[in-house]
C-alpha cells in the first residue's frame, strides 16, 4: 500500500514539474517587445507604397503583401529568433511571412526572410533546431 | 477489513479496522489522489500556457504600437516638435500595459508621456528602447507593465482553483454516495448476515436484487450457503444413519457378549461336569486297580509257587508251563495296574513326593544294574557319562529311579541287537540338571512324538510287535518328572534313535563339586 502511495505522489510531482519547467521563460518581456518593434520597423522599411513585394515562383510576377497583424508568438533558433507576420495579398489571401532575427548590440535585426514558405521552418521545428520560447 | 475476515473463527463480531485500513477511506483516497493527479497539473499546465500567451500577446502588442509609434515620429521628422511627438504617442496610453514613453536625443528626453514626467526612474515594469532614425540618434523608450496580466492571472487562477475544488467535492461526494449503495450496503448486508450465521449457527442467505459484481458475490455466497446448508444435511442424515448403526453394532455386541457369556458358563459347566467325569473316572480307576490289585496278588503268588514247583513236581510237565504264562500274565497285569495307580494317583493329587537327598551317581549306576540283564538279553550295549561323584539332588529317589528305569527299558526294548543304549547327567547353561537317555534304535515318526506321551500312546514301529509295553512307562515318567518341577523332552529321527531327557530345577541340587555345565549337545527347550 506504501509503494501506491509513492507512486501517485510521484506523479503528482512530476505533472506539478512538467509544466513549471516550460513556462520558465530566458526571453524578458522586454526583449521579447523588442523583437516585435524590430519586426515592425524592419517591415517598414521594405515597404513599397504600404505593402512589401515578392516574386511568386509560380507566375514570376512581383505582387504586393499589405502588413495586416503581428504573431504573438515568438520562436528560439539557437541565439536567434523567428517571428511572424500576417500579409494579406491582392485576392485578400492570408500569407504569413517568417522573419528570422539575431540580436546586434541592443537592437534586432532579420537576417532571414521566408515568404509564403514554412517548409523551413517545419523542417527546423522538426529536426528540433526551432523551439517554443522557454 | 470484511465482516467474514474480521470473524476468524470468533464469533463476538469484527473489531473496527483502523481508519486507514477501512475500505470506504482508502476508495475516497483513490478517487481524491486520482483526480488531483489529473486536474491539478492541467491546471498547471492550462495557467502556465495562459500566462505564456497573455505575456506573447502583451509583448506583441506593446512593440508593434511603439515601432508604429517610431515610424510615425520618423516619418513625420517630428524630433523637434515635442507637441507632434506626444500626439504620435498619444495612441499608446490607451493601452492598460502602458507606463510611460519617453523620445530621447542622446540620452536627453525631447517629449514624454506623461507630459513633464516621461518614465520615472525606478518604477517598476519593463522597458524596451527603439532606434528611431537610421543613425541612431534618437530612440523612443516606451515601459509597460504586465500588472494587468498577473491580476487576470489571479483570477483566472482562483476561479479556476474553485472550479476544481468544487469539481474535487463534487467526485468525492459521488464517490462516497456511489460507495455507500453501490459496495457498503450490500457488503454490510452480507457482513450482518455473515455475522448472524455465525452467532446463530443457522445459514442464512442474504437477498440481494442487484446483478452488479457485487449482486454476484451475493449469488456466490448465497450458493455456498445453499451448498454447505445441503451437505450439512448430508452429514446430519449421515450421522444419524451411523447412530443407529452404533446402536444396532451396541446391541448386537451386547448380545454377543451375552451369547459368548451363555457359552462360557456353559463350557465351564462342561468343563466342571468333564473334571468332574475325569476325576470319577480316575476315581474309579484308582478304586478298580486297588481292587485288582488284591486278587492279583493271589494269583501271582500261588502261580509263583506253582511255577517253581515248591510243593513238589508239577505233571505233567505242561501245567508248569501254564503256571509260568499265569506268572508272568499276572506280573504284566500288576505292573499295568500299579503303573495307572501311579497315573491315578498322580491326576487326582494324592501322590506326593518324599524327597531326600540323592547321590545322582549312585541312582545312576544303581538303575543300570537294574537294567543291565535287559540289556544284555537283547544284545544291547548299555554306556553311561555319569561323575562318580559330587552331584547331589533333593529328589524323591524312587520316583526318580522309576523314571529312569521305564526310560532306559523303553530305550533297551526299541533299540535293536548290537545297538547302543547311552545315559548322561549334565547341568546344562541354565544350571538345570539334564538326565539325558539316547538309544540308536527305530526312532519315532516325527508325527507320534505328541502320541507317544499320552497314556497308551505306542508308537507303531518296527520293534513295536516284539516289545509291547503297557503304553504307561513314558506318559507316568513325564509325570513324575513335572511333578518334581522337571520337565522330560522327546526327540526322535525316524530310523537314527531316540533321545529323552529330564530337566529338573537347579533348585533341587544340594551339592555340586567339580560338575561343570555343559555344552548342550541334545534337544533342550
Amino acid at each position: 500500500m506504501k509503494s501506491i502511495w509513492a507512486v501517485l505522489l510521484f506523479a503528482v510531482a512530476l505533472g506539478f514539474a512538467a509544466p513549471s519547467a516550460d513556462a520558465e521563460s530566458n526571453l524578458s518581456l522586454d526583449d521579447q517587445a523588442a523583437l516585435q518593434a524590430a519586426m515592425q520597423r524592419h517591415i517598414d522599411r521594405v515597404l513599397v507604397d504600404g505593402a512589401v513585394l515578392y516574386i511568386d515562383r509560380e507566375s514570376g510576377e512581383a505582387r504586393q503583401l499589405h502588413p495586416v497583424t503581428a504573431h504573438p508568438m515568438i520562436l528560439a533558433y539557437g541565439e536567434h529568433f523567428v517571428l511572424c507576420f500576417d500579409f494579406r495579398d491582392e485576392d485578400g489571401k492570408n500569407v504569413p511571412i517568417d522573419y528570422y532575427m539575431a540580436r546586434q548590440d541592443r537592437s534586432y535585426v532579420v537576417f532571414h526572410t521566408a515568404v509564403a514558405d514554412r517548409t523551413l521552418l517545419k523542417e527546423l521545428m522538426g529536426s528540433g533546431r526551432v523551439t517554443r520560447l522557454k | 477489513m470484511t465482516g467474514s475476515e474480521a470473524l476468524g473463527g470468533n464469533t463476538r463480531g469484527p473489531t473496527r479496522p483502523r481508519w486507514s485500513r477501512r475500505l470506504h477511506v482508502r476508495f475516497l483516497a483513490i478517487v481524491s489522489i486520482t483526480f488531483l493527479i489529473i486536474t491539478l497539473p492541467s491546471a498547471w499546465l492550462l495557467f502556465s500556457y495562459i500566462r505564456h500567451a497573455d505575456n506573447a500577446s502583451l509583448t506583441a502588442r506593446v512593440g508593434n504600437l511603439a515601432a508604429r509609434a517610431a515610424i510615425a515620429i520618423d516619418r513625420h521628422q517630428a524630433y523637434a516638435k515635442p507637441t507632434l511627438a506626444r500626439d504620435l504617442l498619444a495612441p499608446l496610453a490607451s493601452d492598460r500595459a502602458f507606463l510611460c514613453a519617453e523620445l530621447r536625443n542622446d540620452g536627453s528626453v525631447a517629449s514624454a508621456i506623461p507630459a513633464a514626467q516621461g518614465c520615472v526612474s525606478g518604477q517598476s515594469g519593463h522597458y524596451v528602447d527603439i532606434p528611431i532614425d537610421d543613425q541612431g540618434d534618437w530612440t523612443l523608450r516606451i515601459g509597460f507593465t504586465d500588472k494587468e496580466l498577473a491580476e487576470a492571472l489571479g483570477l483566472e487562477v482562483m476561479l479556476g482553483v474553485s472550479g476544481i475544488l468544487v469539481a474535487f467535492l463534487a467526485a468525492v461526494l459521488a464517490g462516497g454516495v456511489s460507495y455507500r449503495f453501490l459496495i457498503w450496503r450490500p457488503l454490510n448486508r452480507l457482513s450482518d448476515t455473515i455475522l448472524r450465521s455465525a452467532r446463530s449457527g443457522k445459514r442464512e442467505t442474504v437477498q440481494w436484487g442487484s446483478r452488479d459484481e457485487i449482486g454476484l458475490v451475493v449469488d456466490a455466497y448465497n450458493s455456498l450457503v445453499t451448498t454447505e446448508t445441503e451437505r450439512e444435511r448430508q452429514i446430519r442424515q449421515s450421522y444419524q444413519r451411523l447412530q443407529t448403526s452404533e446402536s444396532a453394532l451396541a446391541a448386537l455386541n451386547q448380545e454377543l457378549e451375552l451369547r459368548v457369556q451363555d457359552r462360557t458358563s456353559e463350557l465351564e459347566t462342561a468343563m466342571r461336569q468333564a473334571d468332574l467325569a475325569n476325576q470319577s473316572k480316575t476315581q474309579f480307576l484308582w478304586s478298580m486297580s486297588h481292587e485288582l490289585r488284591t486278587p492279583l496278588n493271589a494269583i501271582i503268588g500261588f502261580s509263583e509257587i506253582m511255577s517253581r514247583q515248591l510243593f513238589g513236581k508239577i505233571e505233567p510237565g505242561r501245567y508248569k508251563e501254564f503256571a509260568d504264562d499265569i506268572l508272568y500274565s499276572g506280573q504284566h497285569l500288576l505292573k499295568l495296574i500299579n503303573d495307572l495307580l501311579d497315573i491315578a494317583r498322580i491326576e487326582v493329587g494324592r501322590e506326593s513326593l518324599v524327597e531326600a537327598p540323592t547321590d545322582i551317581a549312585s541312582l545312576v549306576a544303581e538303575t543300570l544294574r537294574v537294567i543291565r540283564p535287559l540289556a544284555e538279553e537283547g544284545g544291547v550295549q548299555l554306556d553311561s557319562a555319569i561323575a562318580d561323584d559330587g552331584l547331589t539332588l533333593l529328589l524323591d529317589t524312587t520316583k526318580m529311579q522309576q523314571i529312569l528305569i521305564n526310560l532306559l527299558s523303553n530305550a533297551v526294548k526299541n533299540t535293536s541287537s548290537g545297538g547302543d543304549v547311552r545315559i548322561d547327567v549334565r547341568i546344562d547353561p541354565d544350571a538345570r540338571v539334564a538326565f539325558r537317555i539316547s538309544d540308536t534304535g527305530a526312532g519315532i515318526p516325527a508325527d507320534q512324538l505328541s502320541q507317544v506321551l499320552e497314556p497308551f500312546g505306542r508308537a507303531e514301529g518296527p520293534t513295536t510287535h516284539i516289545h509291547k509295553g503297557t503304553g504307561l512307562g513314558l506318559p507316568l515318567a513325564r509325570r513324575m518328572t513335572e511333578l518334581h518341577g522337571g520337565e522330560l523332552v522327546l526327540d526322535s529321527e525316524f530310523g537314527v534313535g531316540t533321545c529323552v531327557t529330564v530337566f529338573l530345577p537347579a533348585a533341587r541340587v544340594l551339592a555340586n563339586s567339580g560338575w561343570l555345565p555343559a555344552q548342550p549337545s541334545y534337544a533342550s527347550p
